[in-house]
C-alpha cells in the first residue's frame, strides 16, 4: 500500500514531466520577478510593465495558440513569420487605400485559408514533410514582400488615416487572447478536430486505419493556425500602426521556442495542450520584460533565455528517444 | 528555515537600500537604442557614452534595436529596457520612433548615427515626431543628402586617379540616400568626362550593381571588364559585403591585384587595417569614410540641456551632417589606430574629451551655444587630419 502511494506521484511526474517543468518555470519566473523587481525599481505588476508584458506576449501567444493544432500533428510551419509580415503589410496598404482595415483583414483571411489548405494537403498528396511546403511559402512570401517594398520605395509603410491604437489597449489584448484560447481550447479538447489532430500526431497510420481523413484534418489544422496568424498580424500591425519588409522575421522560431518552453512535444500526439502555448509565451515574455528590470543587460537576456531553453529541453526530453522533447 | 528567511529578507533589504542610494545619486538614466551590438564602433561608443554619462551624473543603459530597423522590434527593445528613471534616449535607428515617443512622451529623444529618413523624408512613417517637443533632432551618419555623398566619392575617385571603376550600392527602398548618391556620382562622372581629355576620362564599367544585403557574388568578377578595374566604389558597406569577395577573386586571379575599393565604415580587423593605403604599396582599400567616433556626444549634449531645462537659446530641432573622417593612407590609418579613439577604442584619446563635452552643455557652461556645438562637430577637430598635426 505504502509502495503504491509513493509510486503514484512518481508515475504522475514521469508522465507529466514536460508540463511540470514548464509550469514550474513560469511559476519560478513569476515568483522571482514579483519579489525582486520592486527591489530594483518598479514592480513587474505596475500598469506600465503589465502593458509592456502584454505587448510582448500578445502576438507570440496568438500565433502559438493557433500553432498548437499544427504542432499536435507532429508538423510545423516556418512560413508563420512571413505570413505575419504579409498580412500586416496588406492591412496597412489597403487601410491607407480604403480607409478601413476590413479589406486587408478579409484578404488576409482568404490568403491564410489558401496557404493553410496547400500546406495541410501538400504533405499527404506529395508525400513530403509539411515543413517543405511551408518553406516554399516562406520563400514565395519573402519575394512578394521584397517586390512590394521595392515598388513602394521604402522599407516600411505606416497607416496614415486610421487610428489603430485600439489594438494597443491592454484590455483588448487580454480579451483577444482569452477569446482565442477559449475557442481553440474548445476545438482542441472537445471536438473531433482536436482529438483527430492529436491522434494523427500520435500515430498517423493508426489514425488513418481508424478512418480519420488525414488530409482533411491536416488542412483544417493549418487553416485554424492561419486564422490565428491573421489575428496576431492585426496586433503586430497595431503595435506601431506600421509594417515593414522585416515584420515577422524569425517569428516562426519564437513560436517553436515558446511551445517547447511550454512543454509541447515536438512530435505532437496526445500530450499536446493549448496551455503549452500560453505558458510558453508568458514565460518567454516574462523573461524579456523582467530580466532588464533586474538590471540584466539586454544582450545577456538572450544568453539567459538560451540557457533556460536548454534546461527545459534537457528536463523534458525522453531519454530513450533523443534529445528533443517528444 | 527561519534563518534562511531572515537571510533572504536581509539580502532584499540590502539590495533595496543600495538601489535606492544609486537612484538618489543619479540624474536619471540615458538609454542608447543601438544599431550595433559588437565591434570596435559599438564598443567605443558604449565606453565614450558611459564615461560622459558618469561625468554628467546619469546612469547609462543600452538596448539593441531591431536588426532590420523594424518599427515593432525597436519599440519592443525600448519598452523592455524602459524604467521609470529613463530621461533620455539616444536613438541610432529611426524605425518605430513615432510609436516610441507616443508611448514615452516625457522622455527626450536625440538621434546619433541615423539620418532619420523616416522622419525627414517625404511622407515619412515617423514624420509625426517633428511635432513633439521632446524630439531634439539628429546627427547623421555622413550626409543627410545622399547627393553629397555621391559628390564626395567622385572627388575621391578623381583625386586618386582611378580610370576604370565599378559602382555597388544597397537597394533604394532601404537606403534611399544611396540612390541619390549613385545618381549624383554618375552625373558628376558625365560632367567630368565631357570636359576631360581622352586619356583622362573615367570609365564606369557596367551598370551600378544593387546588392540585396548579400555579399558580392564571386561571378561579379567574371563579367565583362570587371577583372580589369582600378577601383570598386562601394556605397554599400564595402568592408563587409565587397572586400572579402574582392580578396578571394584576387587570390583566384579573377581580379587585378591592384584593384582598390573605396567605401564607408570601419573595421579594426588587423588584416583590413593592414590593407589600407595606396595601390602602389599593394593595398586594396584606397579610401574609407566614417563618421567621427565623438558624434554621440552631440546627441548627449542636447539631451542634457533638455533634461536640465536649459536648452541652448539658439536651439532649433535640426538634422545635421556628420563630419567626414577620411582615412586614405597608411599614415592616417596608423594615426587613427594609435592616436585616435576611432581606431584604438581608447576614450582618453577622444578628439573631443569628456571635459570638453561638459563645456558644450549649458549646465556647465552658460555661454554654450547650439551654433558652437554644430561648428565643433563639423570642424577639423573631429576629423582625421587633426591627428597628423
Amino acid at each position: 500500500m505504502g509502495e503504491k502511494t509513493a509510486a503514484a506521484p512518481r508515475a504522475w511526474l514521469s508522465k507529466h514531466s514536460a508540463q511540470a517543468a514548464a509550469y514550474s518555470g513560469l511559476a519560478m519566473c513569476l515568483i522571482l520577478f514579483t519579489i525582486l523587481t520592486p527591489i530594483f525599481g518598479e514592480s513587474i505588476w505596475s500598469a506600465q510593465e503589465l502593458h509592456t508584458l502584454m505587448q510582448n506576449v500578445i502576438v507570440l501567444a496568438l500565433m502559438s495558440v493557433g500553432a498548437v493544432f499544427v504542432y499536435s500533428l507532429g508538423s510545423m510551419d516556418i512560413s508563420i513569420g512571413k505570413q505575419i509580415g504579409l498580412y500586416a503589410t496588406l492591412t496597412v496598404i489597403l487601410g491607407n487605400t480604403t480607409g478601413s482595415i476590413l479589406a486587408g483583414l478579409a484578404l488576409s483571411l482568404i490568403i491564410s485559408v489558401i496557404i493553410g489548405a496547400v500546406n495541410g494537403a501538400a504533405g499527404e498528396l506529395l508525400h513530403i514533410h509539411p515543413v517543405i511546403s511551408s518553406l516554399v511559402f516562406q520563400m514565395v512570401l519573402s519575394g512578394i514582400s521584397s517586390v512590394t517594398y521595392n515598388s513602394v520605395g521604402s522599407r516600411n509603410v505606416a497607416l496614415t488615416s486610421i487610428d489603430v491604437s485600439f489594438f494597443r489597449q491592454t484590455w483588448v489584448m487580454v480579451l483577444a487572447l482569452v477569446i482565442e484560447v477559449l475557442v481553440v481550447s474548445y476545438l482542441f479538447n472537445y471536438t473531433k478536430l482536436g482529438k483527430n489532430a492529436k491522434a494523427i500526431g500520435a500515430n498517423p497510420v493508426a489514425a488513418s486505419q481508424s478512418g480519420i481523413n488525414l488530409i482533411r484534418y491536416k488542412i483544417i489544422a493549418y487553416i485554424i493556425m492561419g486564422v490565428c496568424i491573421v489575428a496576431a498580424s492585426l496586433f503586430q500591425m497595431g503595435y506601431t500602426a506600421s509594417a515593414s519588409d522585416s515584420t515577422g522575421t524569425g517569428f516562426e522560431m519564437n513560436v517553436m521556442v515558446a511551445l517547447i518552453l511550454g512543454g509541447m512535444p515536438l512530435s505532437g500526439g496526445m500530450r499536446s495542450r493549448v496551455s503549452c502555448a500560453v505558458v510558453g509565451s508568458f514565460t518567454y515574455a516574462l523573461l524579456d520584460v523582467g530580466l532588464p528590470m533586474l538590471g540584466v543587460a539586454a544582450n545577456q537576456v538572450f544568453v539567459i533565455k538560451a540557457i533556460l531553453f536548454l534546461v527545459v529541453v534537457v528536463l523534458t526530453c525522453r531519454k530513450k528517444s533523443g534529445t528533443l522533447p517528444r | 528555515m527561519k534563518k534562511i528567511i531572515a537571510l533572504i529578507l536581509a539580502l532584499c533589504m540590502a539590495l533595496s537600500l543600495s538601489s535606492a542610494a544609486l537612484a538618489e545619486d543619479s540624474r536619471g538614466t540615458i538609454m542608447w537604442l543601438s544599431n550595433l551590438s559588437s565591434g570596435i564602433q559599438f564598443e567605443t561608443t558604449r565606453d565614450y557614452l558611459k564615461a560622459l554619462c558618469d561625468k554628467m551624473g546619469y546612469q547609462f543603459t543600452i538596448v539593441y534595436g531591431d536588426g532590420y530597423n523594424d518599427a515593432a522590434g525597436n519599440l519592443t527593445a525600448v519598452s523592455n529596457g524602459m524604467t521609470s528613471d529613463v530621461v533620455g534616449i539616444i536613438v541610432s535607428q529611426d524605425g518605430g520612433l513615432a510609436s516610441i515617443m507616443e508611448q514615452y512622451p516625457d522622455v527626450y529623444v536625440a538621434g546619433y548615427n541615423t539620418d532619420m529618413t523616416s522622419v525627414y523624408g517625404e511622407g515619412g512613417a515617423n514624420a509625426a515626431v517633428l511635432t513633439k517637443e521632446h524630439f531634439l533632432g539628429t546627427i547623421c551618419d555622413g550626409f543627410q543628402d545622399g547627393a553629397n555623398m555621391g559628390h564626395q566619392y567622385f572627388n575621391a575617385i578623381v583625386e586618386k586617379g582611378y580610370k576604370r571603376i565599378a559602382v555597388i550600392n544597397f537597394p533604394g527602398y532601404a537606403y534611399p540616400n544611396q540612390i541619390s548618391a549613385v545618381n549624383a556620382f554618375t552625373a558628376d562622372l558625365e560632367t567630368y568626362n565631357a570636359a576631360a581629355a581622352d586619356d583622362a576620362k573615367i570609365t564606369l564599367v557596367g551598370e551600378p550593381l544593387t546588392l540585396e544585403f548579400q555579399p558580392l557574388a564571386d561571378s561579379f568578377f567574371l563579367e565583362d571588364g570587371m577583372d580589369n578595374l582600378d577601383c570598386i566604389v562601394a556605397f554599400c558597406a564595402g568592408l563587409q559585403f565587397v572586400y572579402p569577395t574582392m580578396q578571394t577573386a584576387k587570390v583566384n586571379g579573377f581580379c587585378r591585384a591592384d584593384t582598390q575599393m573605396i567605401t564607408g565604415g570601419f573595421d579594426n580587423n588587423a588584416d583590413i587595417i593592414a590593407d589600407i593605403g595606396s595601390a602602389a604599396d599593394g593595398k586594396s582599400i584606397g579610401w574609407i569614410c566614417i563618421s567621427p567616433a565623438e558624434d554621440p556626444a552631440y546627441a548627449l549634449v542636447l539631451l542634457d540641456n533638455a533634461i536640465s531645462g536649459s536648452q541652448f537659446a539658439d536651439f532649433a530641432v535640426e538634422r545635421v551632417d556628420s563630419a567626414s573622417y577620411i582615412i586614405d593612407s597608411t599614415e592616417k590609418i596608423n594615426a587613427a589606430m594609435t592616436k585616435g579613439m576611432v581606431g584604438s577604442g581608447d576614450i582618453t584619446l577622444a578628439q573631443v574629451s569628456v571635459d570638453e563635452v561638459l563645456q558644450l552643455c549649458t549646465r556647465f557652461n552658460p555661454d554654450a551655444t547650439f551654433a558652437g556645438l554644430k561648428a565643433l562637430f563639423a570642424s577639423e577637430k573631429v576629423m582625421s587630419d587633426a591627428l597628423l598635426k
